[in-house]
């Protein structure tokens, strides 16, 4: 080697000696460092992109009718109660449960926590509740829980303000579980109108529009959230794909997760996947119309015999013809009718379970010599009497227990009076199953379906009783996350 | 077994301890009886000029008459084995020799060490002695150890030698009782000799079952003024008071002291993080505590036997979670603090705590402890050390930052052998439900963190933990609470490492 050479080699020579000795000290480093197994909180931070199952319309509370959609909601939206796992009711916005109210007989007062945050910055109000809980008696699917209160002598509901955290309000008749029924899901507190601004006090805040650009709905970790933080710190809920563009992009690392499946191919799926089954709790109801052909109770019953639950199972219902364990009124009839009939099958449009329902009902019915015509409806809510046989209702429970899920039920299915009946007396299993004796509806089984996620994805995790998805638990590990950076900008304060 | 007898034996003896300091204490004239570090001035000079104002102070009140007479001090070092026991005398009298000397009611001061053999005699016999020598007051000072404390205890005595009564039979009086007592620290250690550094096969650790179990904070401290401490246990809305004791056949176990639920009238927070949160610290003979579902600190102490939890907004102010030495700050919806701290005291700025050397690490915390812990040549050094919410332990000791990585939650620091040498206890940083480990470490002064032990898997969760000394034998223990598995009915668990 020539005198250049070397010259030209030794700094090489050096840095790589420095390399090999920076390593050797930080292997050396590692080994010495003492390890050990045990618990860490998770950690917050990270980003989940998640492709909807059904398109997201909005994320009003009371107008939610897929368990997705309900899911999104209640990571926005808080409610005044909430009840655990034991069935303990929890003041969440409440600072305690209602106390009777000294000054106006029959009445109760409920107290809100101070200083709750909106995500609009603003504080939370009693005046805020009063509006949202007026709106939500305006809206089907909510108005029926508001039956457990009383109507004032203006025709509304008997709320009021009366002090800046304080609300007043008068239960429909004695013993209410006045907590329990403002527990459930479609009273959560919106503010102003959500189908507009979606302004909460959840885990998360809705950055944008719902359904904005490119049909993505971007939701941010609200900080100030009244059950604390989600841990993640971005959601992006994405439009519902073909399932071959949905598992192309999971493979890809586009989304994290698919309601279809692990894999597009039949071998294992590259990087390891897990799986979450929806807890089976959302019933689907076929509704006979008052004025159209299933009003002949011989046809009803000659519909639901025909009917084959395990070909209802293949396109994702579980087999159950009851609503939480109580067996409705329809009875099956094995006389066919002596002519052909025709019936008008409305399904809410945007919902691919209830389509898939609806197409294998077609067929099995054609097959024992009914015919049916399918048709779009409109996703919320029942539609306007006539125009249909039959419709397509999909029922989320809007608390735990038999009661509150039969009543939402009745609600679905146009039933309010019965409903409103109900929603006094949530608690009662007797007059749960009196009510569903009485309802004369098909129940063609329950939702069943199944998230695939990377499993890098911790607590991905279904309410047990009310089948929605907990956003707010999801967690990625320390290892997948990037550098605490979010946590130092944090600690640094903002940046001048 | 071998731990349950070494934790029996230790309380035994904290047991006669006590009763025996009780009665010194008693008999003290108003003096301080217990001494502890400051980072002002040395344990040994505490130490010393604690005793020389008592003995000065027994002085003042006792009638010694007008003429000028000599004073005789005699020494008794009761240190076995102790490698410098005659400095260590030297040290602790030298200040009361020489605010005798000064004295100008006495001639001359005439210090002498006397046999260890002599150290328990209490009667009026060497007064007497002292007063057919001619001497007009006798110190008798006496040097000895008790568990892990140097207790320093005298009697001053008027010999009564000036009357005509005396030239029959001298009528000494007892005029004072000095007492002064400190824990054996590193500086005291240079004096009397050294622990033994624990080693992974000299850890002592015990499970003991508690009360309940979702703790989410803990501290120990004296509440009912018996000398010994009690441990206030804090859940998310309730606190319970434990101390240890023993059963009737001998073994070791946690006694309910009293329990009591927040009241509603405390405040709540608006908003409260997915897992509680609470710090606890000592305060006097209470401990202050917030956990992350109250809007405010709250106090804990006992009044007549019964808990009492009021709303305690000093040193911390309504806002941080008390720390004891500063206050911190929860980021808001998260389950862990802030980095910066705010200091003690209503009013002060936030980050005047971190003035001078700025926060440990900028990602904030789940768990802290900082300590000053008083080196052999009597100096004291900074100890701090945090879990980041990355399950990094960061350690600072003075100036110098050091740590590692994969640890849990619970946090603890003590120096257990009076060494100035700090160690930790530390959990692990797996998953809930999955087992978990405790480590002991200890932190050189390079600031370098050394295993020194680890415990085997345990099935429950170690989320918290502290350091105290429960069974008052003057040794430092480190505690953390094991909260059972998922599933599982069993009451959660208090170790006690030493």
């Amino acid at each position: 080697m020539t005198a250049a050479t070397s010259a030209r080699w030794r700094p090489r020579l050096t840095a790589r000696i420095f390399t090999m000795s920076a390593l050797a000290c930080a292997v050396a480093t590692l080994a010495a460092t003492p390890r050990a197994h045990g618990v860490l909180p998770p950690a917050f931070g990270g980003a989940l992109r998640l492709p909807l199952a059904a398109p997201l319309e909005d994320v009003d509370p009371a107008r939610q009718a897929h368990p997705l959609g309900a899911a999104v909601s209640a990571a926005i939206f808080d409610t005044l109660y909430a009840i655990d796992a034991r069935g303990a009711l929890l003041p969440v916005l409440a600072e305690s449960l209602p106390v009777p109210s000294t000054t106006t007989t029959g009445a109760f007062i409920i107290t809100l926590r101070s200083a709750l945050r909106r995500h609009d910055g603003q504080r939370l109000v009693a005046a805020d509740v009063v509006a949202a809980l007026r709106r939500a008696a305006t809206m089907p699917r909510a108005a029926w829980l508001l039956g457990a209160l009383a109507i004032g002598a203006d025709g509304l509901l008997d709320v009021r303000a009366v002090g800046a955290l304080q609300l007043e309000l008068r239960p429909a008749r004695e013993g209410v579980e006045l907590a329990r029924v403002l527990a459930a899901r479609p009273l959560a507190i919106a503010v102003g109108d959500p189908r507009r601004r979606a302004i909460g006090t959840g885990a998360f805040a809705v950055r944008g529009a719902v359904g904005g650009s490119d049909h993505e709905t971007v939701l941010v970790q609200h900080d100030a959230a009244t059950l604390g933080a989600p841990y993640l710190e971005r959601v992006t809920l994405l439009a519902p794909r073909a399932r071959d563009e949905d598992l192309r992009a999971l493979e890809l690392g586009e989304t994290d997760a698919s309601w279809f499946g692990a894999t597009l191919y039949a071998a294992p799926a590259e990087g390891s996947r897990s799986a979450a089954e929806t807890p089976v709790v959302c019933p689907v109801l076929l509704v006979a119309s008052e004025t159209g052909a299933l009003r002949d109770a011989g046809l009803r019953g000659y519909v639901l015999a025909s009917i084959d639950r395990r070909r209802l199972e293949r396109a994702g219902l579980s087999a159950d013809a009851r609503i939480a364990g109580v067996d409705v009124a329809a009875a099956p009839s094995a006389r066919a009718p002596a002519t052909r009939p025709t019936l008008r099958l409305a399904v809410p449009s945007g919902d691919p379970l209830l389509a898939r329902i609806a197409e294998s009902l077609a067929a099995m019915l054609d097959e024992r010599g009914v015919s049916v015509i399918v048709g779009a409806a409109p996703a919320v809510d029942a539609p306007a009497a006539g125009g249909w046989d039959a419709r397509l209702v999909s029922v989320l429970p809007p608390l735990p227990g038999a009661a509150p899920l039969i009543g939402a039920a009745l609600a679905a299915a146009g039933r309010a009076d019965a409903a409103r009946a109900l929603a006094a007396q949530l608690s009662d299993a007797n007059a749960a199953a009196e009510a569903a004796r009485r309802f004369d509806v098909v129940v063609l089984g329950r939702r069943r379906d199944t998230l695939h996620y990377r499993a890098a994805l911790r607590d991905v995790r279904f309410d047990a009783a009310l089948g929605t998805l907990e956003l707010a638990n999801i967690w990625l590990p320390r290892v997948v996350l990037p550098v605490a950076a979010a946590a130092v900008r944090r600690a640094r304060g903002p940046r001048r | 077994m071998r731990h349950g007898v070494a934790l029996a034996l230790a309380l035994a003896t904290a047991t006669c301890v006590r009763a025996a300091d009780a009665q010194d204490a008693g008999a003290a004239d108003g003096g301080v009886p217990a001494v502890s570090a400051s980072a002002e001035r040395s344990t040994v000079d505490a130490l010393a000029s604690t005793l020389a104002a008592q003995v000065a102070n027994a002085l003042g009140a006792a009638s010694l008459g007008e003429a000028r007479g000599d004073v005789r001090v005699e020494t008794c070092v009761v240190l076995s084995a102790a490698p410098r026991a005659d400095a260590l005398a030297a040290a602790l009298t030298g200040p009361t020799l020489s605010a005798l000397r000064a004295d100008v009611r006495f001639q001359s001061v005439d210090a002498v060490a006397i046999d260890a053999s002599d150290a328990a005699d209490e009667s009026d016999a060497p007064a007497r002695a002292a007063a057919r020598r001619g001497y007009e007051a006798l110190l008798r000072i006496v040097l000895e150890t008790r568990g892990n404390h140097l207790v320093v205890r005298g009697a001053l005595w008027r010999t009564s030698r000036g009357g005509w009564r005396a030239l029959f039979r001298a009528a000494p009086a007892r005029v004072g009782s000095p007492f002064v007592r400190a824990r054996l620290d590193a500086e005291l250690r240079l004096y009397v000799g050294a622990l033994p550094q624990v080693t992974e096969d000299t850890v002592v650790a015990r499970a003991l079952a508690l009360p309940g179990r979702g703790y989410v904070a803990l501290a120990a401290a004296d509440l009912d003024g018996d000398g010994r401490s009690e441990l206030v246990l804090a859940h998310s809305d309730s606190v319970e008071v434990v101390r240890l004791g023993s059963s009737a056949r001998g073994r070791l176990q946690l006694e309910s002291v009293a329990s009591q639920t927040f009241a509603a009238t405390l405040p709540r927070a608006s908003s409260r993080p997915r897992r509680t949160i609470a710090t606890a610290a000592a305060d006097g003979n209470g401990v202050l505590l917030r956990t992350s579902e109250l809007a405010a600190p709250t106090r804990a102490q006992l009044v007549d036997g019964r808990l009492v939890l009021s709303a305690s907004l000093a040193p911390c102010g309504q806002n941080l979670y008390p720390l004891g030495d500063a206050c911190a700050l929860a980021v808001p919806g998260h389950d862990h603090f802030s980095a910066r701290l705010g200091a003690l005291g209503a009013g002060a700025p936030r980050d005047q705590a971190q003035r001078r050397s700025g926060p440990l690490t900028l990602a904030g915390f789940y768990a802290r402890v900082a300590r000053k812990l008083r080196r052999a040549d009597g100096s004291v050094l900074d100890v701090e050390a945090v879990v980041t919410p990355a399950g990094r332990l960061a350690v600072r000791v003075g100036a110098r930052p050091g740590g590692a990585v994969a640890y849990g939650t619970a946090l603890a620091l003590a120096d257990l052998e009076d060494d100035g040498i700090a160690e930790l206890l530390a959990s692990g940083p797996g998953l809930s439900g999955e087992g978990d480990r405790l480590a002991l470490l200890r932190v050189r002064e390079s600031a370098q963190v050394l295993a020194v032990w680890q415990s085997d898997v345990l099935a429950g969760d170690i989320w918290i933990a502290a350091s105290a000394d429960l069974d008052d034998d003057g040794l430092e223990e480190l505690l953390a609470v094991e909260e059972p598995a998922r599933g599982s009915t069993e009451p959660a668990r208090l170790w006690i490492v030493q």
